[in-house]
């Protein structure tokens, strides 16, 4: 009775955690983000400390607005490759969907708010996630991966190839071809509310801020609905299929099922940061959704462990702001003259190059990450020892080491029942065991009946 | 409250003896044959397993005994009856027609087309009834009508297949909810901008919510018409039936729903997930929350898992306290024994009618055996399950099993109780033999 | 008759095309397939691997040998074809074997998803120092081959198609008897069926995949060369370009299965020449169609054409 009373307060425990960890987290992300450009802007206010002069705080915002939507997207490749395992080469697809969504609309002389945007656009990536996964997902790992992969180079050569196209509901709609298109502001959303009037952010150039909070309100959201789905029903299924197809499906999960869930949700996410994407640029264009894309998110859930939410927002942030800055420090680095003579005497176009150089550090970046840290910066507590590919030692209670590794039990089970059929033997009457031998198999039979039939 | 969970952890309807061979018979295997290439890996396999047994497939190495495991669960399929050339070549024509048109087109793209449909003319009904009463009139139209009666359908049926799938007053305030929820925000949306482009969002929204729905309750009604169809175009020999229907063509997770849960030979936990985690995965198709109440954290999803944790921590007491206490633990962590404990755990979670133990003591040592020997009988005993057990360890079997079947490369060479089987001639041949041969080599 | 009708003709001429980029195609896929049979890796910087080797022919061209204009005797020109030829494949399979010691080595035992990303990472670095090597821009190889072409009246063979094709098929049935008569052959295809049996008999695991590596890279070397000349281009995304289109030659043919890659290479090819030949604004759509077909044929055969169904061990 005793015990009874333990687990049941030992059980609500477990129950919450859940809860508060995927809230606890969502609050420690707001106040982090919540201050964020007030630091930056001390840090350019305090001139001895600023390190890049030619930054001001609407382009740290920029910067930050644009970790924010990568941030997104990790959160929900996370989903798709940290969660369900399923590898995703084809992710920045739907992204540049839901990019496209919201250009079309903007172009020209339409143009709608964000907010019905924010809407729809996921909406329409996770029916094009879930096109592409039906057929698809019975595939297995390598496969899958080459499958996204095509489905990533196709989307971008689609939008590349039509210049106008009708869709419906919306009739004959620019989609700009190679040069893509050049996309206004969202118009402010307002509520009118009684006498007061309440405007929701637009990504002009003078609301910089407010459209930072509103993609940060929205990462925030996203963690929280993340972690919750961890740990519930289909977060478990997620896991389990992950580690184990076979023994999933046999403990009464509905593989494509579950696995198109997982892909859906990833697309959703994915398109959601593909609207703020090109809210935020003010153009969208092929050339933005390639390949790279898919890979830099892949990268940031790697490095900062898959799986684990924490590690996902961190690595998302950190090498988006890094990403940025490489873009436009070269730019903005003060070097001495001579130096800067120097420098461009040997190499005519330094700052290009290592502009250009962006994947290479990323390619380093992964390697070395991959290599000597597999788990990932913050790696989910369960997590670390799988990659590292450990050999689990089977150890009974008395303390044994056993003889059976795992995929090869016949062996050991072999020689435990011989030992016993000495027994059982012994127990019969004596058989002439001479002409008990038996025909050996038939050729080509044994490593097939071994391997396959067992 | 905690009485009830106590008597659902602990369901102990007291088992009729089982007599071999008399009884109910709850798994009928028929005529199976199973061959991977040239190699018969087993070969019109006939059995019987009634009600409340323990039932035993003994053999040696390479007999086939987990390749019935794996045809019964649905991870390998029976072959198919030799129709000729012809007939096959147009059987697998007709069964990539179907399967592509049933299984892409209406499960997939027919719910979000469905979907569609009942949004536009949801959304029209609702912008017709703002407009209306805007203009101060009253003017029902035919378009009106026919929303109304599909608004009402679609809430009808989310609550109706809420109760059909085991709700309580609960799952009716949960379907309510989430059906009020969607209405609600389909409502703002529309109440908010009343633009072309407002009302597209407004039908991919209500799609998605279709499909979903559809999904999810449609799914379990075109499944059985493809397995009809699978076995009308291309049947396969034999027939394994479960209380009189069919197992065969059915997805290893649709057999599980029927009530086996079986283990595997070598251990497939889910490693990287806690004790605890894997009980309750185990538990899947006994929950019924959704992705929305997930999300959300609705009372009634808070409560199931609530029920779901207890119960698992009730089947880890059923082996011993000390697993209950190593829940939170990656299951990784643990020893064999441990592990070959929590697999039959995971497998119970399920409530399973049929249990298959595929090696419950392999690589354990005399106590242990000893100890699983005890708590196979007990499933039986308080639970009513019904066993069927592969098992190398003869000593295991004999003293436990009820009845048993030797398999000899496919085939069933012998059955009958223990004591028959000891004195079997065939058997004492096929062990025998096996021995020499090895020896040899 | 119909074949002399002049569409006919340029069938021919279109299957023609195919057959030559397919060939290549096929000699790069063949490196994917190898390494994915011995060690079940994803090589993504095997196309990279190939990049270089175009790299390198623009450099032995251009700024080594300065041999800029084509080269009308057959012997020399073959000669020096060749001798390019060896030259870029000890360097490509050199680099691959590079590649397999730092970013795959480490890795042999971890889980799949692992040598996966480090094989990304290992791609972005080589794909980069291409950058830096040649630039952003694409730069024009010069062709060693006359411009003119062997004429057979219906279809007419350029010079360096002839020489691609026989080569490709001299390299295939070279690699064919190699992996199916020679010890080290055999050592292979053992250790594709079974790695740990075959350590278990002796086969050196480590030397097998060098040498699968060291091949892959060869062949690439081999193929990068007559590209590189045949489009008279060098350009650092090459790699990734051809090299997706290789693998999926490789996977659609089914992965691991040398004929198979020999197989999808040529049908990638020949999706790809019929394109652009016949649907209107053809060779903006080649790639999206290429990508399309193996999305199509993977959904109907999952482990692709000649690829055999992987039972699953329970």
């Amino acid at each position: 009775m005793q015990m009874q009373v333990k687990s049941n307060s030992l059980r609500r425990f477990d129950l919450r955690r859940g809860i508060f960890r995927g809230w606890g987290l969502g609050a420690i992300f707001f106040l982090l983000f919540l201050f964020m450009p007030q630091f930056f802007a001390s840090l350019l206010a305090d001139s001895t400390v600023s390190i890049f002069p030619t930054l001001d705080g609407d382009q740290w915002l920029g910067i930050l607005t644009s970790a924010g939507i990568f941030i997104l997207m990790a959160l929900g490749l996370n989903v798709v490759v940290g969660f369900a395992g399923l590898l995703d080469l084809g992710y920045a697809a739907f992204f540049a969907i839901g990019a496209y969504a919201y250009g079309v609309v903007n172009f020209g002389d339409t143009h709608i708010p964000v907010w019905p945007l924010l809407l729809a656009a996921p909406v329409v990536a996770g029916l094009f996630g879930v096109m592409l996964g039906a057929p698809t997902l019975r595939l297995r790992g390598d496969y899958l991966a080459i499958v996204t992969l095509g489905f990533g180079e196709i989307v971008p050569i689609v939008f590349r190839n039509i210049d106008r196209t009708t869709l419906p509901f919306l009739g004959s709609v620019e989609i700009g071809g190679v040069n893509g298109l050049g996309v206004r502001s969202p118009t402010p959303l307002s509520f009118p509310f009684g006498n007061y009037t309440f405007e929701l952010a637009t990504a002009a150039h003078d609301d910089v801020t407010h459209f930072y909070y509103l993609v940060f309100g929205l990462v925030v959201l996203a963690t929280i609905g993340v972690v919750l789905l961890r740990t519930s029903k289909i977060g478990r299924a997620w896991i389990a299929i992950r580690e184990d197809e076979t023994a999933a499906a046999c403990s009464g999960i509905n593989l494509v099922a579950t696995k198109l869930t997982a892909f859906a949700i990833g697309a959703s996410v994915s398109g959601f940061a593909g609207v703020l994407y090109g809210a935020q640029n003010h153009i969208v264009s092929p050339e933005e959704f390639g390949f790279t894309v898919s890979i830099t998110v892949l990268v940031m859930i790697v490095l900062g462990g898959m799986g684990s939410i924490p590690g996902v927002i961190t690595g998302a942030l950190l090498l988006s702001i890094v990403n940025r800055l490489l873009a436009i420090v070269p730019t903005a680095i003060q070097l001495p003259s001579s130096a800067l003579h120097f420098l461009e005497a040997k190499a005519p176009n330094l700052a290009e190059q290592i502009n250009d150089s962006e994947f290479l550090i990323f390619g380093g970046i992964l390697l070395l990450m991959i290599i000597l840290r597999p788990q990932g910066l913050i790696p989910s507590a369960l997590r670390k020892r799988e990659l590292k590919g450990e050999a689990v030692a089977a150890v009974t209670e008395t303390g044994e080491e056993l003889v059976v590794p795992v995929g090869a039990p016949d062996d050991a089970t072999t020689i435990e029942s011989f030992q016993e059929l000495e027994a059982f033997e012994s127990e019969i009457e004596p058989e002439d065991s001479a002409s008990g031998t038996r025909a050996p198999l038939p050729p080509g039979q044994g490593r097939a009946g071994g391997g396959g039939a067992q | 409250m905690s009485i009830e969970i106590e008597q659902a952890a602990m369901p102990s309807p007291s088992a009729p003896e089982p007599g071999p061979q008399s009884g109910e018979v709850l798994l009928d295997v028929q005529n199976l044959n199973k061959s991977f290439g040239g190699l018969t890996a087993i070969g019109e396999l006939d059995m019987k397993i009634t009600r409340g047994q323990i039932y035993s497939i003994i053999g040696p190495n390479g007999a086939g005994k987990t390749t019935v495991f794996n045809v019964i669960t649905g991870i390998y399929r029976p072959n198919r009856i030799a129709v000729g050339f012809l007939k096959e070549a147009w059987g697998y024509i007709a069964m990539l027609v179907i399967n592509t048109v049933l299984g892409i087109v209406v499960r997939h793209l027919g719910g979000v087309f469905l979907g569609s449909l009942v949004g536009a003319l949801v959304a029209n009904l609702i912008y017709n009834l703002i407009t209306q009463a805007i203009a101060g009139g009253a003017d029902i139209t035919l378009a009106t009508i026919v929303g109304v009666l599909l608004f009402a359908g679609i809430g009808a049926y989310i609550l109706l297949s809420r109760r059909r799938l085991g709700g309580t007053l609960k799952g009716l305030i949960v379907g309510g909810v989430e059906a009020f929820g969607v209405g609600l925000l389909f409502f703002l949306v529309i109440a908010a901008h009343l633009s072309r482009v407002v009302t597209v969002a407004v039908f991919l929204v209500f799609a998605a919510v279709i499909y979903g729905l559809w999904v999810r309750y449609a799914n379990p009604l075109v499944e059985p018409l493809l397995i009809r169809a699978e076995n009308y175009f291309r049947p396969y020999q034999g027939k394994v039936l479960l209380g009189g229907r069919e197992l065969i063509g059915l997805s290893p997770d649709h057999v599980l729903r029927r009530g086996v849960a079986r283990t595997f030979q070598n251990i497939r936990l889910f490693n990287n997930m806690t004790v605890l985690e894997n009980v309750l995965v185990g538990q899947h198709t006994r929950l019924k929350s959704t992705i929305f109440s997930s999300i959300t954290r609705l009372p009634t999803m808070i409560s199931e898992e609530a029920m779901a944790e207890e119960k698992a921590i009730g089947l880890l007491r059923f082996f011993g306290e000390h697993l209950v206490e190593r829940r939170d633990e990656p299951v990784s962590s643990l020893s064999y024994a441990d592990k070959r404990r929590v697999e039959i755990a995971r497998a119970l979670a399920s409530e399973p009618v049929l249990l298959l133990l595929d090696e419950p003591t392999a690589g354990m040592n005399e106590r242990e055996t000893e100890e699983a020997v005890r708590y196979i009988r007990r499933l039986r005993d308080e639970r009513g399950i019904t066993v069927l057990l592969i098992e190398h360890k003869l000593t295991v079997t004999m003293g436990m099993s009820d009845w048993i079947a030797v398999l000899d490369y496919g085939r069933k060479i012998a059955e009958g109780v223990p004591a028959d089987i000891r004195r079997n001639e065939r058997v004492i041949e096929a062990y025998l033999g096996r021995k020499a041969t090895v020896a040899d080599a | 008759m119909i074949l002399a009708d002049s569409s006919t003709q340029s069938v021919l001429q279109v299957i023609e095309q195919g057959l030559t980029t397919g060939a290549i195609y096929a000699l790069i896929a063949t490196g994917y397939t190898l390494v994915y049979g011995i060690i079940q890796l994803i090589n993504f910087a095997h196309g990279d691997v190939f990049m270089w080797g175009t790299v390198l022919t623009y450099f032995m061209l251009t700024k080594w040998f300065k041999l800029t204009t084509p080269i009308s005797n057959p012997f020399v020109l073959i000669g020096t074809v060749l001798g390019l030829m060896a030259i870029c494949m000890i360097t490509c399979a050199l680099i691959a074997f590079t590649v397999e010691r730092i970013a795959y080595r480490p890795l042999r035992r971890a889980a799949s998803v692992a040598p996966l990303i480090s094989a990304i990472g290992a791609s972005f670095i080589l794909e980069n120092l291409g950058l830096f090597a040649i630039g952003p821009s694409s730069l024009n190889v010069p062709n060693l081959f006359p411009n003119g072409s062997l004429n057979l009246g219906v279809v007419s063979f350029k010079y360096i198609d002839i020489f691609v094709i026989v080569l490709a098929v001299i390299l295939m049935y070279g690699l064919s008897t190699f992996i199916s008569r020679t010890k080290m052959g055999r050592a292979m295809r053992s250790v594709a069926q079974d790695t740990e049996a075959a350590s278990l008999m002796g086969v050196n695991i480590n030397q097998v995949i060098i040498i699968t590596f060291l091949l892959g890279g060869a062949l690439a070397g081999a193929a990068s060369v007559v590209y590189a000349m045949r489009l008279q281009v060098a350009f650092f995304l090459t790699g990734f370009e051809a090299g997706l289109k290789a693998f999926t030659a490789a996977v659609l043919g089914g992965i691991g299965n040398l004929y198979g890659a020999m197989l999808g290479g040529l049908f990638i090819g020949m999706i790809e020449a019929f394109v652009t030949a016949y649907v209107h604004d053809g060779l903006k759509w080649a790639d999206a169609t290429v990508f399309a077909v193996l999305v199509l044929v993977l959904v109907f055969r999952p482990s692709g054409i000649l690829g055999k169904q992987a039972i699953v061990k329970v």
